[in-house]
């Protein structure tokens, strides 16, 4: 067992084993983040390390390595525009923890390669804080550890996976002290801003609607927002999730009015959003009776989801006369915030220059005009009887719902309304308004999401992404706001029941995702587990991942009282640390003696015979056991004396100490026994 | 250099005690130091880097990823130190040498039943081995003495960097070699003279020329060059043939008679003398103060008078 070779600072093949299998492994929740050349280059290195291993190939010249390195910056430079992105950072240390391999000679690269891949894997939770990602982590975790491991210890007697089953039980004893350290360690508020992930190429509603953006989005399962609410649940036809208002139209598309339009027009910044709960002349504010907690993942963009209109101020965020609420900055988190919903009653006439910005067109479209102007005549002059007219329009000219509408280039909305006939929900919602508007209605598009997936349990409902949705809100004098939702008039089951049954089976819901949970609704089990692994990560997100700043002065305030709450989280991090490390260092150290072990097993041994009926009589040696077994019982009497004389040998034999090995053989023979 | 060397030695001696050396050692808490290594400082410093990453994103996996360094950190001191913990090491000794050539020297090494990881002994400036222990191990340690008498290479260090490289953990041993080391041999030299009982020199060119004395039993050890074959052939009677050295010159080796001033090298040149005689044949006595070693020959006798050269005017601490 003795190494007769000088201590050499090589990498053990072990190690290496499992810094390739890390890499890939840290490297997998990043390949949507890395450009595919980097992803190449990265799987190049880890087969290039692996064909060395095998002992096929040579390490690869300085030149080659140079030209990899080249290129490898040359795809990032050229990937990432502007430069200075989390993305962009990422693939560099990523692509840096790839090549890295190709010189890995010594124990200290190795050691490099390891810490760059505790610093990767880490970034990739900044992209996602999924449970899964979680499990993924700790994964990485063990197999990261495992290749550290390797690095310091001689394989010639001990197999490749020992590294890894060493690995796992470090990560498990490291646990406990991990979530001591996670719940009392102060958080600090961030010290300074930092590039923010790209939510760009994430779906969501966007503030700029040309038709067919919605249908992108009902390509993707991924949860939009949960909303929890105190008591009573909105029913269907009310779950219209309010996200954006798009006042404006240039012909092709509808947007939202920026505050640098509107200072540009003459209108006073403070008109149009406010930061306080007074109410505004036009509007008062009446309870509409449902509290509720909203989730909002991650979007990248600063808008918040209430249900139906919003009427006040909630916390410390803006409302704009639209009648939504925003954040002060773009949401790069989960925000979790509460409502207790309230809703505009209009007691006055819409301020001028307010009706005037939700009346503006842009030229084109002249049939569409036409016909507007006509109806609003024939329906003498009533909004509400021309909304009416048009659904009707809808409903009647034999108008479908569908994802893959053709394209309508030119007069958009003249081809939508007269000759093609078919759309989604922003083509009905966008010709809607156009019509209203050229009759000289007030009207806007709204999008955000519609319906959502119940949770009684939870009292709970689950909004994805393929819930979004764009409907319209026309201005009646006396009334106020009025939602109108046209694509009801076409597909109504779209709004009663959910888009999938709006589309038939096979109406390209979820196309780009066969393996979505989602998809297979009908299939009882499936369904089941997928409930259940939805309420298990929304438990994670709730207590862990959301566990910030005010989560956890809110819980040490429960634990610890208000006064001197540093000093005692402090002190209380302190003394639990200090007991945990304590304990562990006892169960570490204490030093069984395999004689002790022996007797154990004995014990054990004796237990299990008492339970098949044996008895041990007084002053019974072990060998007179086994024969007095084999005369009562002759059917244990084999795996009996196969026990008794290992057990023998091992106790009264002359050699001193006992082998791990016997112990493990001497477990096997006790467990024979049956 | 050197100086730095001794000072940090004396700095060890001052921290450590002086302990007397001793066969057998068990490391307890009181001889194990613990600190961490360079990949260790690195390695808080990753968690730290984390750190700032988590509270600048307000995210918390990378929060977690970060306590989750610091914690494997403070259990890698654990586990490091428990590596070393509760080792025995045992002094098995070796074959004595002169000084200048290497000796082995036997370790036992008891791990007590625990698996012990890439633990690296050694005396410093001299061979460090690398070894796993099981249960119990032994090991050659291949050192130079460098002084005559009991071999001292002073304290043995053990030390591990397992099983994260994080922490490095060393104990210093004060551990017995239990080998000697004899003077270093000096060749150069002629055989003394030896004076006869009239003063009259014995010349030069009588040295080594042996005088048939006659012949014994044979005994089991004895020179196959010295047996007389002849005598077997002729009576079947193994014998072996004695040689003497004229009468008065029976070689008594004394410090008197070599050349130099310095104890040291007289020493190296009387352990000289001693081999050669051994290899002629020559029986030879040894003379030093205080001890007297009569005239013989043989392999027990010659490790008699390399061992009175050895410890000569040494305290023998054991």
């Amino acid at each position: 067992m003795a190494d007769t070779h000088p201590l050499e600072e090589g990498i053990s093949r072990t190690s290496v084993i499992w810094l390739l299998v890390a890499q890939l492994m840290v490297l997998l929740p990043l390949r949507s983040v890395l450009p595919l050349p980097l992803l190449a280059i990265a799987l190049l290195s880890v087969i290039w390390r692996l064909t060395l291993w095998y002992g096929r190939s040579f390490w690869p010249p300085l030149w080659l390595r140079i030209a990899l390195i080249a290129l490898a910056l040359g795809t990032v430079v050229v990937s990432f525009q502007p430069l200075w992105t989390l993305e962009f950072m990422v693939s560099v240390l990523a692509v840096a923890y790839s090549l890295k391999l190709l010189e890995m000679r010594h124990r200290r690269d190795a050691l490099v390669v390891v810490y760059i891949g505790f610093f990767v894997v880490t970034t990739s939770v900044l992209f996602s804080q999924s449970l899964l990602q979680a499990a993924w982590l700790l994964l990485c975790l063990v197999v990261l550890i495992a290749a550290q491991q390797g690095l310091y210890r001689r394989t010639d007697f001990l197999p490749v996976v020992s590294s890894l089953r060493y690995g796992l039980m470090l990560v498990l004893q490291a646990v406990p002290l991990t979530v001591v350290l996670f719940v009392l360690v102060p958080r600090l508020d961030p010290l300074w801003s930092v590039p923010q992930p790209d939510y760009s190429a994430t779906t969501g509603v966007t503030d700029r609607m040309a038709p067919g953006d919605i249908a992108r989005l009902s390509q993707s399962d991924e949860l939009a927002f949960r909303a929890v609410f105190e008591d009573s649940l909105p029913p269907a036809s009310e779950r219209y999730w309010r996200m954006v208002v798009m006042d404006q139209f240039d012909g092709k598309s509808w947007y939202q009015s920026s505050t640098t339009d509107l200072v540009s027009k003459g209108i006073a910044v403070t008109d149009w959003q406010q930061d306080q709960r007074q109410p505004v002349d036009w509007w008062l504010q009446q309870p509409n009776g449902y509290r509720y907690e909203v989730l909002l993942e991650a979007t990248g963009s600063p808008w918040l989801v209430t249900l139906g209109p919003a009427a006040e101020s909630q916390g410390h965020f803006l409302l704009l006369r639209t009648m939504r609420l925003e954040a002060g900055s773009p949401l790069y988190e989960r925000q979790v915030y509460s409502v207790s919903g309230s809703t505009p009653v209009f007691v006055d006439a819409l301020p001028g220059w307010l009706r005037k910005l939700n009346v503006q067109l842009p030229r084109g479209n002249p049939r569409a005009r036409r016909t507007a102007r006509r109806w609003m005549l024939e329906e003498k002059g009533q909004p509400q009887q021309l909304a009416m007219r048009i659904m009707r329009y809808f409903q009647e000219q034999g108008f479908a719902y569908t994802l893959s509408p053709p394209l309508m280039a030119g007069e958009s909305i003249d081809r939508f309304l007269f000759s093609e006939k078919q759309g989604f929900c922003a083509h009905y919602a966008g010709a809607f308004v156009f019509m209203m508007r050229s009759a000289g209605v007030p009207a806007r598009v709204v999008s955000g999401y519609q319906g959502g997936e119940l949770k009684p349990e939870q009292n709970m409902i689950q909004v994805r992404q393929f819930d979004a949705h764009a409907w319209v809100e026309i201005w009646v004098n006396g009334k106020g706001w009025v939602r109108y939702d046209p694509t009801m008039a076409v597909a109504p089951e779209r709004i009663l029941v959910d888009l999938q049954t709006a589309l038939g089976l096979d109406g390209g819901f979820l196309n780009e995702k066969p393996l979505s949970l989602f998809r297979y609704r009908q299939v009882p089990l499936l369904n089941d587990f997928r409930l259940f692994y939805e309420n298990l990560e929304y438990r994670w997100q709730r207590t862990v991942i959301d566990y910030q700043r005010e989560q956890q002065q809110a819980l040490l305030k429960q634990w610890l009282g208000t006064d001197q709450l540093q000093w005692r989280q402090i002190t209380l991090l302190a003394v639990i640390v200090f007991m945990v490390l304590g304990g562990m260092s006892l169960l570490l150290l204490d030093r069984r003696d395999k004689k002790d072990e022996l007797s154990r097993l004995y014990k054990r041994f004796l237990g299990k015979l008492q339970r098949l009926g044996v008895q041990l009589q007084d002053g019974e040696g072990e060998l007179s056991l086994a024969k007095r077994i084999e005369t009562e019982h002759p059917e244990l009497s084999d795996t009996v004396w196969a026990f008794i004389r290992e057990y023998v040998e091992c106790r009264y034999a002359n050699n001193k100490t006992v082998e791990v090995g016997q112990i493990k053989s001497l477990k096997i023979r006790l467990n024979l026994i049956r | 250099m050197a100086g730095f060397q001794s000072l940090r030695q004396k700095a060890r001696q001052l921290i450590l005690g002086n302990r007397a050396p001793a066969r057998q050692v068990t490391l307890n808490q009181r001889r194990i130091y613990i600190l961490p290594g360079i990949a260790g400082m690195v390695w808080l410093l990753v968690a730290f880097l984390l750190f700032l990453m988590a509270v600048n994103y307000a995210n918390s996996l990378a929060f977690a990823m970060s306590f989750f360094m610091v914690s494997l950190f403070m259990l890698a001191i654990l586990h490091t130190w428990r590596n070393l913990a509760g080792l025995t090491v045992r002094s098995l000794g070796g074959e004595p040498a002169h000084v200048g050539q290497p000796v082995r020297v036997k370790l036992e090494i008891d791990g007590h039943n625990r698996e012990r990881i890439a633990i690296k002994v050694g005396w410093p400036d001299h061979e460090n081995l690398n070894v796993d222990i099981l249960n119990s191990t032994q090991i050659d340690l291949r050192i130079t003495g460098q002084r005559r008498g009991w071999l001292s290479p002073g304290l043995l260090r053990i030390e591990s960097l397992y099983p994260l490289g994080l922490c490095k953990t060393w104990s210093w041993l004060s551990l017995e070699a239990g080998v000697l080391v004899y003077p270093a041999i000096d060749d150069r030299q002629p055989l003394p003279l030896s004076q006869n009982a009239n003063g009259t020199q014995a010349g030069a060119t009588r040295l080594g020329q042996e005088e048939f004395a006659g012949v014994r039993r044979y005994q089991a050890g004895d020179s196959s060059g010295h047996v007389d074959w002849k005598g077997f052939a002729r009576r079947h009677e193994l014998n072996t043939k004695i040689f003497h050295q004229p009468v008065g010159l029976d070689c008594i080796l004394s410090l008197n008679d070599t050349p130099g001033y310095e104890l040291e090298d007289k020493l190296s040149v009387l352990t000289g003398w001693c081999l050669r005689c051994e290899r002629q044949k020559q029986p030879y006595g040894l003379k030093l103060p205080g001890v007297m070693i009569h005239p013989g020959m043989g392999q027990r006798h010659l490790n008699e008078c390399l061992q009175s050269l050895a410890l000569f005017q040494i305290q023998t601490g054991t």
